[in-house]
């Protein structure tokens, strides 16, 4: 505990804090206020320990004093000091993140400097409590990121290698070899997709995920993304349809990201000879669908909203035997969701299924701000 | 095509490296090696590579380092530098780009892609496949 508390007094009858005043050991230093946004200023301004506050004020009244307080001043112990003995506000105003609640009347000075004494060290444990979180965060994530790139390392050279004889710069490849090859290439590159599933899913939590929104031309993006999958699709028809669309506001990395993972996604579980179709048109005046159609066994109605969660496994008896970490969806909910979007899946069971999500288009981001600033 | 140009390959991972040189030199390109920043800065003032591909997890202060050192030299004539990193795109690319890389390239991607950035950048007046 420092040396010298200095208590922020809310109390707006005279009396009331004259009393209050009176009961504080003398080497507190007392600030006192008398209405709620003053109060506020005051912790934001100076250097305050602790708040005893009155919930009867000119401009506030109830618990959402103690709400309003905590949101000008996070994490300080603010102990509510009033004169209405009521049960029912008493509990709401612990909820709404109180110390404690003291009634005037009964009050001595005993029960004041404990009272105080113990929301202060509460509030100084809670703050340690709070850095410790952060640092193990902190450290997991630089755990994860250094995991990642070690694994990558030897992961590259086994792709570099193998690519090589597959490309016949060791000599001529057989028809067989080259599958085998082609087997051995496709297997390191799910290694590689979940660890930066892994890596991406980490940084989602510590909320360090960088999102650049800009304004972002989807179609060629989307004719890329197809482009760029054409061979992995050998066995089933990958198509793309869309109008003329209009721009949205993105950051293109992270879209490319969803539209690559849905459409993998859809290739793993679609059955050769079927079909995956990527369409994009307008929702609506301020959003663009895009839509990853496939031909596969579909997601039964009780998975499909568990698919966007963390290490989700849809288990329909007939996907591929092996399904990945399960990241791939949620990774997909954030990165739409954090650029103002939504996703969902339809899907009837046999009949295969819609993978979509809506962006935001430029102009309706354009619009809002220019709103707020009217 | 590549009329034995030269490449100062930058990575301490000596599988990669290997694999690295194994490949260019399949494309025609004649490969010198370095393995941390100061044999890498050693090397381009030795070698005058015509390119430069460079890790950025490199011993002796990363391959963001030989970039910085690279760009503060004035007497030489700036040698285009590919960054290839294990790190995932989203944050080194930024970092490398900013630092002077031509380009960057994550590893692990279609070799196509390198090797076409490659040839971009050494015979900038031919159109790229």
């Amino acid at each position: 505990m420092p040396d010298r508390l200095t208590v922020l007094l809310v109390e707006d009858n005279p009396g009331d804090a004259r009393l209050v005043r009176a009961l504080l050991d003398p080497s507190i230093q007392v600030v006192h206020e008398t209405r709620l946004a003053a109060a506020c200023h005051a912790v934001c301004t100076r250097a305050v320990d602790a708040v005893l506050l009155d919930l009867s004020l000119p401009d506030a009244e109830g618990e959402t004093t103690v709400t309003s307080m905590l949101e000008a001043a996070p994490g300080l112990p603010v102990i509510v000091l009033t004169g209405r003995c009521d049960e029912a506000l008493e509990l709401a105003a612990v909820r709404a993140g109180a110390q404690d609640y003291l009634v005037k009347d009964g009050l001595d000075e005993d029960l004041l400097r404990r009272t105080l004494q113990h929301a202060v060290e509460r509030a100084r444990l809670l703050r340690e409590l709070d850095e410790l979180r952060r640092q193990q965060v902190r450290s997991k994530d630089e755990l994860l990121a250094h995991v990642s790139h070690e694994l990558r390392t030897p992961l590259n050279a086994a792709y570099q290698l193998v690519t090589i004889v597959a490309d016949g710069i060791g000599g001529p490849v057989t028809g067989e070899q080259s599958e085998y090859l082609g087997r051995a290439l496709r297997n390191v590159g799910q290694v590689r997709v979940m660890i930066d599933d892994l890596l991406e899913a980490t940084r989602m939590e510590v909320a360090n995920l960088r999102i650049e929104c800009r304004t972002t031309a989807l179609d060629a993006l989307l004719r890329a993304a197809v482009t760029g999958r054409e061979a992995a699709a050998a066995d089933v028809r990958l198509e793309l349809r869309c109008s003329a669309l209009p721009s949205v506001w993105a950051d293109p990395q992270r879209v490319e990201q969803v539209v690559g993972n849905l459409i993998d996604n859809a290739l793993r579980y679609t059955p050769r000879g079927g079909v995956v179709s990527v369409q994009a048109a307008c929702a609506d005046a301020e959003f663009v669908q895009v839509s990853v159609d496939d031909t596969g066994p579909g997601v039964p109605p009780d998975q499909r909203t568990r698919v966007f969660e963390r290490f989700a496994q849809v288990d329909d008896g007939s996907g591929p035997s092996r399904r990945g970490l399960g990241l791939g969806l949620y990774i997909c909910h954030e990165l739409v969701t954090r650029q103002g979007g939504r996703i969902w899946v339809e899907s009837a069971p046999g009949a295969g299924s819609r993978f979509a999500f809506t962006l935001p288009r430029e102009e309706s981001h354009e619009r809002r701000p220019d709103d707020s600033a009217r | 095509m590549s009329d034995g140009r030269t490449i100062l390959l930058v990575e301490d991972d000596e599988d990669t490296r290997f694999a690295l040189r194994v490949r260019l030199t399949a494309s025609g390109y004649v490969t010198r090696e370095a393995t941390d920043v100061d044999s890498a800065l050693a090397a381009v003032g030795r070698e005058r590579p015509d390119l430069i591909l460079l890790d950025l997890g490199l011993p002796g202060g990363g391959g963001l380092a030989v970039l910085e050192r690279l760009g503060g030299a004035p007497d030489v004539v700036p040698i285009p530098v590919i960054v290839l990193s294990a790190r995932p795109a989203a944050t080194a690319r930024a970092a490398a780009l900013a630092a002077g890389a031509a380009a960057f390239i994550e590893k692990l991607v279609d070799n196509r892609d390198l090797l076409t950035a490659i040839a971009g950048l050494l015979e900038p007046g031919r159109p790229q496949a």
